[in-house]
């Protein structure tokens, strides 16, 4: 009796353990997808490791660890190097994106809210925007801003990141807003509100979110352009943005051809980001995964 | 991108009717709101509509900075094909990273999604969306200027792995070899993984209803199956935007060339968005540069449509 509750037991055991197994190792896309953000992050990571060592010890061992690590001396040097590109960076960022929400949200309310004659039209012309490829008009674009005297200057990079940002700000804005329950507009009308505080109280505050992601894709993209600020600004090194520096510290021309130091100057410049993302990755991934998203 | 066309006629209930009494005393009714829009429409139109028309009046003129533009016709477009070796070639080039591109903007993506998708944990599961995006917000020039490291022919990471597994015999200056170089550059970013590409198609499959992929286990089908009769079908929307954004991505295409070779050596990498700066910065040929640029806007038009016609989606 005892033997044969034993062996019943036995069998579920290892009936359960066979069972825990199986579920374990129909869960391998777990490790393939823990293996792929590995070799994703891995370049990161080697550039971190080598931001630590001087031209000697990378010259002696590229890629290993080897002790002592210099980052004081590296992150000093090129913090001196890039803090003037991430503060115009930081500069060229929030002015353009604060323009994009206040400009872009003014016009998406009027699209979303209000009858007028030509509202289908103008709309249209905004959609079709999103067709433009940037490089159609990158020529002609370049010779406006010279010949309305913004080359060389901020300006040239803030007018023109701020109307084109308008266009998707417009787009998905004007969507959502066009999706908020008239009543709350009503009543507050009712109360005496006027239209700019029915904007500004009840319309923004209830697009937070979708606000949130207009700016982290404007901030995103002009973060990372290269090349129209390069185009623009190019002989103006008290102008350069992220980008810009960093490929001139690449090629040269700067005292501070360490490897070591160009490699901390990478990871600094990447920093302002990965603090912005820290606070908004939720945001950032529900606004891709929230579904609708598709053609 | 869902654009709801319908919606755009559609009456508002806290907004007047539009009166049969005279566009002008509508317009004139309307005039603040104009007011409003007027910031939006006069950036657009500095930055975007007339660039874009002056682009195409342009191509046809010879054409440089403070210099009398002169009409020549279809000049510059028949220049482009018959007297410009290095922008025929260029297009080489920019059909495979268009091809490449679009593979990596779908197929990968699902296959990692699925895999995604597959994992039970939550936790887990919200952990690897954040990875997946997590190397889009490093600044794209530092990409492009780890990976000029990493192929770097005397300190590089690629020839030094090849070194430590005996494969030395392979070791070469990627970029510097005209050769291997296109490949590098198209090769580069491995393992491959667009993050923003990959959470797209895992919103679709999470939008899926889950009663639909029950009826499918239940019906015995096995994942494959299942991912090729259920998921595959639903999610083509999600695929196709991924590929339009993947080809006006591939044929506009240079960033990454201008850090890794600026097209060479002797013009192996060259793409034409690369070549339209060269002609109209560098040759001061901006006529030519702007055909260049209506050329590639027309390939994009054309995709895009191709691609919306032939793939619909079944909503």
């Amino acid at each position: 009796m005892v033997a044969a509750d034993a062996s019943v037991e036995l069998r579920q055991r290892s009936l359960h353990r066979r069972k825990v197994i199986w579920r374990i190792l129909n869960q391998w896309p777990v490790v393939v997808i823990f293996v792929l953000l590995v070799f994703m992050m891995a370049p990161y990571g080697v550039a971190i490791i080598i931001s630590g060592k001087t031209q000697q010890q990378f010259e002696v061992n590229p890629f290993g660890i080897i002790l002592p690590f210099y980052f004081h001396q590296t992150y000093a040097t090129a913090f001196r190097v890039v803090v003037p590109y991430i503060l115009n960076s930081l500069i060229v960022s929030t002015l353009s994106c604060v323009g994009v929400l206040f400009f872009g949200s003014l016009a998406a309310y009027v699209f979303a809210r209000f009858e007028f004659p030509g509202r289908e039209l103008l709309f249209l012309l905004i959609l079709a925007l999103l067709m433009i490829p940037g490089i159609l008009t990158l020529v002609p674009r370049f010779v406006i801003v010279k010949s309305l005297g913004l080359y060389n200057t901020r300006w040239a990079l803030l007018l023109p990141y701020i109307a084109g940002g308008q266009v998707m700000a417009v787009f998905l804005l004007r969507t959502f807003m066009a999706g908020l329950p008239p009543e709350y507009f009503e009543s507050a009308r009712m109360d005496g509100a006027s239209e700019i505080r029915c904007y500004w109280n009840i319309a923004l505050p209830l697009c937070a979110s979708i606000l949130g992601v207009v700016a982290i894709l404007q901030v995103l993209s002009t973060w990372n352009d290269l090349f129209w600020p390069y185009l623009t600004t190019g002989t103006q090194e008290h102008l350069w943005t992220i980008p810009v520096g960093l490929l001139a510290l690449s090629r040269g021309g700067q005292a501070d051809q360490q490897i070591g130091v160009r490699m901390a100057g990478y990871v600094l410049s990447a920093l302002p980001l990965v603090a912005l993302f820290a606070f908004t990755s939720r945001l950032f991934v529900e606004g891709l995964t929230s579904g609708g998203l598709k053609l | 991108m869902a654009v709801e066309f319908g919606q755009l006629g559609r009456r508002l209930p806290s907004a007047r009717p539009p009166s049969r009494r005279g566009l002008a005393r509508r317009v004139r009714k309307a005039l603040p709101l104009y007011l409003f829009l007027i910031p939006t429409f006069l950036g657009l139109v500095i930055f975007l509509y007339y660039p874009a028309i002056l682009a195409i009046y342009r191509s046809f003129f010879e054409w440089d900075i403070g210099l009398p533009a002169k009409f020549i016709g279809l000049d510059n477009y028949v220049t482009m094909f018959t007297g410009d070796r290095h922008f025929v070639n260029s297009l080489k080039n920019m059909s495979y990273v268009t091809i490449w591109l679009a593979f990596r903007s779908t197929v990968i993506p699902m296959i990692v999604a699925e895999m995604i998708f597959a994992v039970r944990s939550l936790r887990l599961k919200y952990l690897f969306r954040v990875g997946m995006i997590l190397p889009a917000i490093i600044p794209t020039v530092v990409v492009y200027l780890l990976w000029l490291f990493i192929y770097d022919g005397s300190i590089g990471l690629l020839n030094a792995l090849l070194e430590a597994i005996g494969l030395g015999a392979l070791t070469r200056a990627w970029l510097g070899d005209p050769n291997t170089a296109i490949w590098a550059i198209i090769f580069s970013g491995f393992p491959w993984v667009d993050g923003v590409a990959t959470l797209i198609v895992l919103a679709g499959l999470q939008a899926i209803n889950w009663e639909v992929i029950e009826a499918s286990a239940l019906d015995g089908a096995s994942t494959v199956q299942r991912i090729f009769s259920v998921d595959l079908p639903l999610i083509l929307g999600q695929l196709k935007l991924n590929l339009v954004r993947a080809i006006i991505g591939a044929v506009q295409m240079f960033e990454i060339i201008f850090v890794m070779t600026d097209g060479g050596p002797i013009k192996s990498t060259m793409v034409p968005g690369l070549w339209m700066y060269k002609s109209g910065f560098l040759f001061h040929r901006m006529g030519y540069a702007s055909a260049i640029g209506v050329f590639l806007f027309v390939i994009i038009l054309v995709l895009t449509v191709f691609n919306m016609r032939v793939l619909q989606s079944r909503d």
